[in-house]
Formats: C-alpha cells, structure tokens, sequence
C-alpha cells in the first residue's frame, strides 16, 4: 500500500442534549502521495469534520472517534496529543474557507508564518522570516517584503488566502487539506487560487484533499473523488470515472441540479427531493433512500456497502451494477448533447 | 423582436422620457456614492464610494433580469437604488410610468406593496422572535390589507405555494432548515401579490440540492403570477439559468447587456468573457477548458477611486491605451439585443479559444 | 519626506538624530490618531462645561436644603441668613452665580470655598486625591488579579466545580451593596468592633508617609470590599469573551498549526478577548479615582468620596460642584486615553 493517508471506518459522534450527533459513519478514503482526492459534499455530509478528526481536531470531550487514520505507518486516531502537535501543521496542514476569520486578526501575517515555522523547526527569527517573505512571493503575493507586516484585514480576500496558503505550505507539509478554500471568494478569484493550488501541487508534490461542494472544482483539481453523504463515503472513483460514469443516485441528483454555463437551458432543474438527514436521527437501511428516486424495498432495511463494482470504483447502492452504469451513462451523455 | 434597444446608451438620449408602456421600471443616469466619513459629531468626509454610476436601464413587466458581477461590483446597491430603498445620488426613477426620484416616504408607501425583496441569508432575514405565520404575514399587516382572518388564510395558501405545511404557521424559524426558511422568505414576499421581486442572491447560501429547488420554485412562482423579477448573484450559472437578460456589472457600471445564450456563447466584454471561463464546470473535459482559461491579474480596484476611462482596463487583457483615457459608452454591439461598454470586444476567435460554448439545442 | 541625511554629510551624527526625531515628531502631529485625540480633547472640554451648567442648574432648581440656613446655625433668624445669603453671592441670579464660578475657575483655578468651613475647595480635593488614588488603585490591582485569572479558568474548563462555584459566588459579590459588605467586612474582621480581630476597624486610615505599616493595615479590609463586586463582574466577563473567543475560527488555524493549548489559549485567544477588557478596565479605574464615596465613607477614609459625601450631607454646593467636576475631568481623560490605547491594540479600528 503505497497511500500516504488512509482512513478506515472512521466513525466520529458528538453527545449532545438534544442527542448523538453522527457525524462521521463509517468514512473510508485514501490519498496517494502527490495525488488530490477531492471530497464532494453538501453540509452535513462529514467531510468536513472527517477532515478536522485527520488533525486531531475533534478529540472534545463530548466527541466519540473510533476507527483508523493511518498516516505514513501511524494511527492518527491512536496518537496522544503532544504527538500530534508534530504532525499538525507540519506534516499535514489544513486551510479554511474564510481567511478572513481564520487569520488571527490582531497579529500580522508575516508574526503568524513566522509563529508557523518556529514551531517545528529551530530557526532564528531572521530566517524564519526571511522564509516567510519567499513563502509570500511564491503564492504570487506582489511587494511581499512590505505585505509581510500587513494586518489580515488589509489585504484583499484572494491575497488572503493566498497568504493562508503561505502560511500551511511553507514547512512543505506531506499532505494539504482545504476545507472549501474557494467558497467565499468571487469566481475571477477562485480561478487565481485554483490555479495557484495546481501550480503547488506539481512543484512540490503535496498530497491535497480538497473539500467542496462544487464538482467544477473537483472536475478541475481531483484525481481522486470520494463522495459523501449523511457521514458515509458512498463513491469513489478516479474524476475520469465520475464524470463519464458515475454511479450513485446522490452524484446524479447533484450533476442534475447543477445549472451549467455549457449545456442548453433545461425548463426545470432537476433537484433533489426532500432535505438532507438529521445526523441525530438518521434514516434506516441507506440513508440516503428518502430522497432518492430508484429507492427500492431492501434500501430501507439493509445499509449498502462499499464494494468494487469496477477496478477503482467503490459504490455504496442496492442497485444492479449494469443499472447503474447504463444510468450514469446515460445521464452524462444527455448533459453532453 | 423590436429593435429598438432595451436599454439607453450613456451617450444618447433616451427614447422617450417615460419609456414604453410594457416597462415596468426605467432608469436613468442613476448614480450612488456612498460617503465615507470620519468622526460621529462633526465629521468630515475622506472620499466616497462610487458603488453605482451613471446606470441606465430598462426592465419590462414580467421579465427576469439577471445582475451578475463579483463583490464591490454595485449590483445589490443597484437594486435598491431601483426600488428606492437607498435613495439614490442622482439619476431618474420611473416606475409603472411615474417620475417616482423625489417621490416622498408618503407616496412610496402604496407601491411598497408592489415590490418585495428577497434576501441572502436565511438565518438572518427572518426574526427569531416570531412565529413564521407572523413573519410571512406581516407585508399585510402593514398594508393593512384584508381582515385578519383573511390574512391568516392567505398566509396559510402562501406557504403551500411555496411548499411549506401551513400547520407550520406558528413554529419558529430555528425549527427549519436553511432551505425552508428561504421558502418563508419567499412566501413573505409574495404574500401581497407583488409586481417586482428583488431577488439579492437568494440561493448562494443555500446547498447545492436545496438550490435547485429554491430556485424552481421561484420560477413557478414568477410564471404563475407574471412577477418582475430582478435576480441578483455572483453565481453566472445560476443567473443564465433564471433569466431573460443579464446585465454584467463592474465597478458600479453595467458593462454588458445581453440575453443569457448570447451572452455565454457570444459575449463581447473581456470581463464577461472571464467571468465565464473562470466557472469551474463539472465535466470530465474541465481541465481542457481550464487551460483556456481567461485568468485576470490582480484585485479588483478600489471602488473609492475607480480607474479613468474604461475601469476594467486595469485588469483588462486587451486594454489599449485609450481605453484608460476614453470611457466606453454601452452600445449595441454584435448580437442582436446585446449592448456591450467596450472599446476592443472579443472577437469570435478569442471567444471560441478562451470559453467553452454551448452547443446549440 | 526627501530631505534626505545626505545633505548633512558624513559628520552629522546627532544632527542626524535629531533630523530623525523631528521627523518623528511631524509624523505624529500629522497623524489621523493625533487629529483624533485633538478633537476628542476639545470635545471633552465642551463636555465639562456641560456638567458643570448642569450641576450648576441640578443643585440650584432642586436644592436639598439652604445652605445659608445650614450656615447660620441652630435658631436661625431671617437676618442673619439674610447676610450669609448675600455673603455667599446666593441672592444674585443663577447665571451670573454660574458666570462668576466660571470665571474664577478657568482664570484662577480657583473652585470656590466651603459654604460650609469655609474652606478652599481645591486645596481639600488636592489633599484628598493622593488618599483616593491609593484606595482606587490598590483595589484595581485586587480585582484584576483576581477576577480576571479566574474568570479565564472558567472559561477553559466550563461547567467544572470551579466554574460553577465562582458564577455563582460572583452573582453574590456583584449583588451585594458595597457599603453592605463594608459594614459586614468590618463587623466580621475589625479589631474594634468585630468577631474575628484581624484587621484595623474603619477610621484608622493613617497616611503612607507616616506609618507605612499602619497605612498598609488599614487599607486591606476597603481594598477587598471595593474590589469584591468588580472582581465578581470582570471574572464573568473575562469568562464570557474568553470563551467566545475560543470558538473563533482563528483559534481554529492556530490549532491547525500545531501550537501547543497553552499557546493557542494564552497567546492567541487572550489576545484577543482581553482587548476589551482591558478598556473597561481603564473606565472603571477612572470611575473610581472620582472618589468611592460609599466605601471612603463606611471605612471613614478621607478622601474625594467622603468630602463629596459630607457636601452632600450639608448641602455644600461648591465642593459637590468640585468634587464632579474633578470626577468627569478623570472620566472624559480615561475615555481618551482608553480609545487610543484601543486603537494600538486593535489595528483594525482607525480614527
């Protein structure tokens, strides 16, 4: 197994008084080395506190974490706290969708890239900051000498991010997860950073999993996509695959209700029916089967498994393989028309 | 398809003070700068915000109009600017064919009824405090529109328009989902049986699945009762989608004018043309568009001092030097119903290398 | 700003410096936060001559007693208070009362005598104001030493046995009357008149230079009193920012970073929600130097407080007059300076 990151069966709950949040049911990914594994969802799917239990971000006290994260040989979700503090922000770092909230706003951004780096390593000031400003200049920050002592809030969204981006890649992480890194930002901006992640990824090899709702993004980015719903994995696939075939009634639901700028107007947008599940109370058998439209009687009953349906794509769906196939087909040959 | 044009260019006069009788709304020459000040008792100012200048437009009854551009670029203030909830800096107003600029708080007040809007976040557009029944009600209550027994019956015939239970009338917004509660702010919106919805980004918020709905949602509603609809996003997806013409804004100007399949598959102004191509669209193909993209450089300029002559020349690709110097006038330019503020457009050939178009149905 | 150092040559080292410090100085004077605090301090005087027309107004249209008649003693007759009228300038109209105030005040820094003892109203506030300063400021480093560590452990480890015990015990602190839990203070604690003797009784205040150790002594039981409901109130706001804080998303990355808890929380979190705190602080502690008249007066501490208290007592305009004058001077100054301060701690508020 040469994957730098594998998460087995992770379940991740929260007790709370209006009852046991499940956020996380039985995910199971993996990401190679040098590779992006995009991870689809809407709220509520896991992804993202999937990706917070990876940092050992969960551990509360009302939080229960079983399963496996095996990361380079070690069990993440075994590993003691002071032990993670060496793996969290430089061997695996996260970015966060608001740059604006998730920079400290009172200290400049050079203070806390400098803090960044004299945390794991023994570095004078001088160097660390001297770091700093290449890290800047390398994420396309102009005058990066002068930004470095600017104030979050003085700069725009893009370089903010962009600066946050600095920020978790300057120790040359192993992997990088964004947590919806584009969402708040305009579109223009979006593809400036999207192409910013690319150029990165290819330079250093990173491992990336990207978290979004958007399967442009993932279209664009991913090698590897997993999609997720109610705290599962239920697909994954190379992004070849899931766009010329994608087999799960949700992915399909979501390609559909998706208004695109390269396809003819459809009358209707075809939704999704009904809302996304209580994580308190989740529904029976697959989760899934209130909303979907090929629901059939054993979906209520029996929760699907993930299982190969063909070499690299893992489905979690009651039905017939070819059925789906012949779907997914189907479907991605009419939004092609 | 008359062609006279929907809109007036800067430059010309406009074809008729008061418009057509089918526009519902005409503007002129609208404009809003916002002040910025400092000090709380005597203050002094340090500039202004030049968040609209010098729009004019025209929108018919029962139309969708689409405004699309990134954050500063003036569209929401914009559409308040339309409906008078901003008062503007100058500019005309006319609205069913009535100079409605200097029209008092007085006057307004009857054709509040008419126009409604629609807000961005649900979790914030709708008090905590009271029950959704009160909520979607109270547009008549303040138009003191039908006893209360009728309102209560509108209300509950509103909420199974848009796809609520009206058992739900006396729950409170935090028993609903993000999607619902934006269905109880459309339902607050057409309980009067408006003319004009404004529409502020009322699905960005929302989940994909969700968004689907909402916006089905709104476009039953807006053909069963003949609305207006002025649809405001950032999301150029979601706005060709519910549109009938889309007006592109930058910096505070409309800088493209057009109906939407025009618009995505022919579109003349460098920024629209890098709107489009930086939508990440969700096909196996992506990254070959992706490498045509048109990616802009830079932020977007301070709407406080807006650059001379065409404002997107900063950023601009094709920007010539006269293009800092002279600003472009929106005119008609290639298609026909399609207006364009540009001195260099896309030519075919650049739009056939940077975007992606839609194959012809 | 291209004058540049060449022009002095090779030699000119302190000119240099001195071209360095002038140049500094320029900066400042040309600052929008220098152009602020101007405005605020001219402001400000506009505002003390509001307070002083109304106290001026407050204590002519509702006096609580005739001064005069208090003057003139027991067995009054109109004569006499007729001429201790006249004699305080009471028979002229009020403006012209207030005129002369004014004038003597802003030419002559003089605030007026007594009616009383006839004694100078500025030399009693001056004589007085070292006492309150060290009543204030001891109590303010009290209740910031306490209230504020606490408040943070709370905040850390909610719902804890120690977080529950000192919510509810601050409720009480913060409830109970200051003069109330002086006089409880004294009657549990005071040599003289207490169950436990521990600490010198109210009126035992002696000054610093005189008996340091007495002085010291004397001090313990208002210093605690004063700061018991401060304390109670800034530990439960140093817990509720403390843990609003903490849910940030920023605290978040620092955590994503790989800090250790004890930086995230201590560098990055109290950074943040301290900054308010801090301001108040800064009011509260101006408030104060006004004069803690309850706690001066329970404990028979001679300060601003319990010469404000005594006017009061005798109707002594001038140095009620005096005594809020030199109250809202310290509250309009901690006002600006708490703002300024503000502004270096939070660069993201601009003047």
């Amino acid at each position: 197994m040469s994957a730098l990151l594998e998460i087995h069966d992770l379940h991740v709950s929260f007790h709370t008084r209006d009852g046991d949040v499940h956020a996380v049911e039985g995910a199971e990914l993996s990401v190679e080395r040098g590779s992006t594994l995009g991870v689809v969802g809407e709220s509520g799917s896991g992804k993202s506190v999937t990706a917070l239990t990876v940092m050992g971000l969960t551990r509360f006290p009302n939080a229960t974490i079983s399963g496996e994260i095996m990361f380079d040989g070690t069990d993440l979700v075994k590993m003691p706290n002071n032990q993670m503090l060496s793996v969290r922000g430089k061997r695996i770092a996260m970015i966060f969708q608001d740059p604006l909230s998730s920079l400290h706003p009172l200290f400049k951004i050079g203070w806390q890239i400098v803090e960044a780096i004299q945390t794991h390593e023994n570095v004078s000031r001088a160097n660390a900051r001297k770091r700093a400003i290449e890290a800047l200049r390398e994420v396309g920050i102009p005058s990066p000498e002068k930004r470095i002592d600017s104030y979050p809030h003085e700069l725009s969204g893009g370089m903010r991010q962009r600066a946050m981006i600095a920020m978790a890649l300057v120790l040359k992480p192993d992997v990088l997860i964004a947590d919806e890194p584009t969402t708040a930002l305009d579109v223009t901006v979006q593809a400036q950073i999207l192409d910013l992640i690319r150029r990165l990824k290819d330079e250093y090899q990173t491992a990336i999993v990207m978290i979004t709702h958007d399967l442009g993004v993932i279209a664009e980015l991913a090698d590897e996509v997993a999609v997720m719903y109610a705290g599962r994995v239920m697909e994954r696939t190379s992004r070849q695959k899931l766009f010329t075939i994608p087999e799960l009634p949700y992915t399909w639901g979501l390609m559909r209700s998706i208004p695109r700028l390269d396809a003819p107007r459809p009358g209707r947008l075809d939704s999704i029916a009904g809302l996304p599940p209580s994580l308190i109370h989740l529904p029976s058998g697959c989760p899934f089967h209130p909303r979907c439209p090929y629901v059939m009687e054993v979906c209520l009953r029996v929760e699907p498994k993930l299982e190969q349906s063909e070499p690299g794509h893992l489905v979690a769906c009651h039905l017939d393989v070819e059925e789906r196939q012949r779907i997914g087909r189907e479907l991605i040959s009419l939004r092609s028309a | 398809m008359s062609d006279k044009p929907h809109t007036n260019a800067v430059t010309s006069d406009p074809a008729g003070e008061h418009g057509d009788s089918d526009d519902l709304i005409v503007v002129h020459g609208l404009t809003k700068h916002f002040a910025l000040t400092r000090g709380v008792i005597l203050s002094h100012q340090l500039g202004q915000v030049h968040a609209v200048d010098d729009v004019s437009l025209e929108v018919k009854r029962g139309e969708t109009l689409g405004l699309v551009g990134e954050t500063g670029c003036g569209k929401s203030t914009l559409a308040r600017l339309v409906t008078r909830l901003i008062e503007p800096t100058a500019g005309q107003i006319i609205y069913g064919g009535q100079d409605i600029t200097s029209w008092s708080r007085r006057q307004l007040r009857p054709l509040r009824r008419d126009m409604q809007i629609i807000l961005q976040d649900p979790y914030s557009a709708l008090n905590p405090r009271r029950p959704v029944g009160a909520i979607i009600g109270e547009p008549l209550r303040i138009h003191k529109l039908g006893s209360r027994t009728e309102r209560r019956s509108r209300v509950r015939e509103v909420m199974e328009m848009v796809g609520l239970n009206p058992e739900h009338y006396n729950r409170y917004p935090y028993e609903f989902s993000g999607g619902q509660r934006q269905r109880i702010g459309v339902a607050r919106a057409i309980v009067t049986k408006p003319e004009l919805i404004l529409a502020d980004e009322p699905v960005s918020a929302l989940d994909v699945s969700i968004q689907a709905q909402v916006l089905n949602l709104l476009e039953d509603l807006r053909d069963e009762m003949g609305l207006t609809l002025l649809f405001i996003a950032h999301d150029l997806s979601v706005v060709r989608h519910v549109s009938d013409r889309i007006a592109v804004m930058y910096l505070g100007k409309i800088v493209e004018l057009a109906p939407p399949e025009t618009l995505c598959s022919h579109p003349k102004h460098p920024y629209s043309g890098a709107l489009l191509s930086a939508v990440p669209v969700a096909t196996a193909d992506a990254e070959e568009a992706r490498s045509r993209r048109i990616i802009l450089h830079g932020d977007p300029p301070s709407p406080v001092e807006p650059p001379s002559g065409c404002r997107f020349h900063t950023r601009c690709p094709k920007a010539q030097p006269l293009c800092g110097e002279v600003e472009p006038p929106l005119e008609a330019k290639g298609l026909p119903e399609q207006f364009a503020a540009c001195h260099f457009p896309l030519t075919e050939e650049e739009i056939e290398r940077a975007i992606l178009r839609p194959r012809e149905s | 700003m291209e004058n540049a150092p060449r022009a002095l040559g090779p030699g000119g080292g302190p000119l240099r410096a001195l071209d360095g410090a002038f140049r500094w100085l320029v900066n400042v004077v040309t600052s929008s936060l220098f152009r602020y605090v101007i405005r605020r301090i001219l402001w400000g005087v506009v505002l003390l001559v509001i307070v002083s027309a109304l106290t001026f107004v407050i204590f002519y249209l509702f006096p609580s007693a005739d001064p005069a008649r208090l003057r003139a003693g027991r067995n009054p007759n109109p004569a006499a208070i007729a001429a201790i009228r006249h004699s305080l300038n009471l028979d002229k109209p009020v403006y012209l009362q207030y005129y002369l105030y004014m004038k003597n005040l802003v030419l002559h820094f003089d605030l007026g005598f007594s009616y009383y003892n006839q004694q100078a109203v500025r030399t009693q506030i001056f004589q007085r104001l070292p006492v309150t300063a060290e009543l204030a400021f001891g109590a303010f480093v009290l209740w910031m030493l306490i209230g504020i560590p606490i408040g943070i452990i709370s905040a850390i480890r909610p719902r804890s046995i120690l977080d529950r015990m000192t919510m509810s015990g601050s409720l009480v602190a913060i409830s109970a009357p200051v003069y109330w839990l002086g006089l409880v203070a004294l009657f549990l604690f005071a040599n003289d008149i207490g169950i436990i003797h521990l600490f010198p009784g109210s009126g035992s205040y002696v000054p610093i230079t005189q008996d340091p150790a007495g002085w010291f002594g004397s001090m313990i039981l208002p210093w605690f009193v004063l700061a018991a409901s401060f304390a109670a109130f800034y530990a439960r706001m140093v817990r509720a920012q403390v843990r609003e804080t903490m849910s940030e998303d920023f605290i978040r990355t620092a955590r994503a970073k790989g800090l250790s808890e004890r930086r995230v929380i201590f560098r990055h979190g109290l950074r943040a929600a301290l900054t308010p705190v801090v301001t108040m602080a800064g009011l509260d502690l101006s408030g104060l130097l006004g004069g803690a008249i309850l706690t001066e007066t329970v404990f028979n501490i001679p300060g601003v407080g319990r010469y404000a208290y005594d006017a009061i007592v005798n109707a002594d305009f001038p140095p009620i007059q005096g005594t809020v004058l030199f109250s809202a001077f310290f509250i309009i100054s901690a006002n600006i300076v708490v703002d300024v301060i503000y502004a270096f701690l939070d660069p993201r508020v601009r003047y």
